[in-house]
């Protein structure tokens, strides 16, 4: 595929490339950044090379899943539980990243799985090209996922009504 | 249907964070291109080339002679002091050590 047509494609798929990799990158926006011109670059240079095995939009979300599980393994970010919790007391009293912080407080797998699904409309076989993982895998932490976070948003409301 | 209340509760939950996220500031999409190593290679071989060219055509430094051998004598005329002579030269002809005279005068 010609440069000026990966860049056009790319260019059409940027806004959601960039929420993905903002979600990807436990929603540090300066990480995304980072990372989706990592992913550019990548695609440019021809060091990530679309086969048309799967939809580009595939593709390209696992392109910058992976890359920002290296970037994060190499810069060694790390977010304690302390973090967290003041994170999403922060967020809580703010109304601001409140779903943040409800999505963080679940295990990864299952944050991704349920962004996947929910907020970017893939499908779960999609949902596994993404992850590298099977779709019997994916089922499970999907089903998992979704108990968890219901658990998590009635506890929420019950403790806003209280 | 319990199944169907989880997916409503979900998809509402997910429905207000894309709303929230359309708030957030997308960055331009400028994909930043690193210059290929290759496109440098000619550069290289046109600096080489004028590097080549500017060194063989450039002009031999004209030494000036003259002043390399500086000659102090001590001269008298007849009938008048002696005193001293300062002359420069391309080259010395004649040279005579000035312990010579030692060996014709004593």
């Amino acid at each position: 595929m010609k440069n000026s047509t990966l860049q056009h494609i790319l260019k059409e798929h940027h806004s959601s490339a960039y929420i993905w990799a903002r979600q990807c990158c436990s929603f540090d926006e300066d990480m995304a950044k980072d990372v989706l011109q990592l992913v550019y670059l990548k695609i440019l240079e021809g060091k990530a090379v679309y086969h048309e095995k799967s939809s580009l939009k595939t593709w390209l979300f696992s392109v910058i899943k992976f890359t920002a599980a290296e970037f994060k393994r190499k810069e060694q970010v790390t977010i304690g539980l302390d973090d967290l919790i003041e994170y999403a007391q922060t967020a809580e009293e703010e109304q601001q990243g409140f779903h943040e912080a409800m999505i963080m407080l679940l295990p990864k797998r299952q944050q991704e799985v349920l962004l996947l699904v929910f907020y970017h409309s893939l499908t779960l076989e999609k949902a596994a090209v993404v992850m590298g993982i099977s779709i019997g895998s994916v089922r499970t932490h999907y089903d998992r996922g979704k108990k968890n976070l219901r658990e998590l948003i009635i506890k929420n409301n019950r403790h806003e009504n209280a | 249907m319990p199944e169907d209340r989880d997916m409503e509760i979900l998809d509402g939950f997910f429905a207000e964070m894309k709303e929230k996220d359309k708030g957030l500031t997308i960055p331009a999409f400028l994909p930043h291109k690193k210059a290929s190593n290759w496109k440098l290679i000619p550069i290289g071989i046109a600096a080489t080339l004028l590097l080549v060219i500017w060194s063989r055509y450039e002009e031999e430094p004209v030494y000036d002679l003259d002043h390399d051998v500086v000659i102090i004598s001590l001269d008298k005329q007849p009938g008048e002091e002696m005193y001293i002579g300062i002359q420069t030269a391309s080259s010395l002809d004649i040279w005579e050590a000035p312990s010579t005279s030692l060996l014709t005068e004593f």
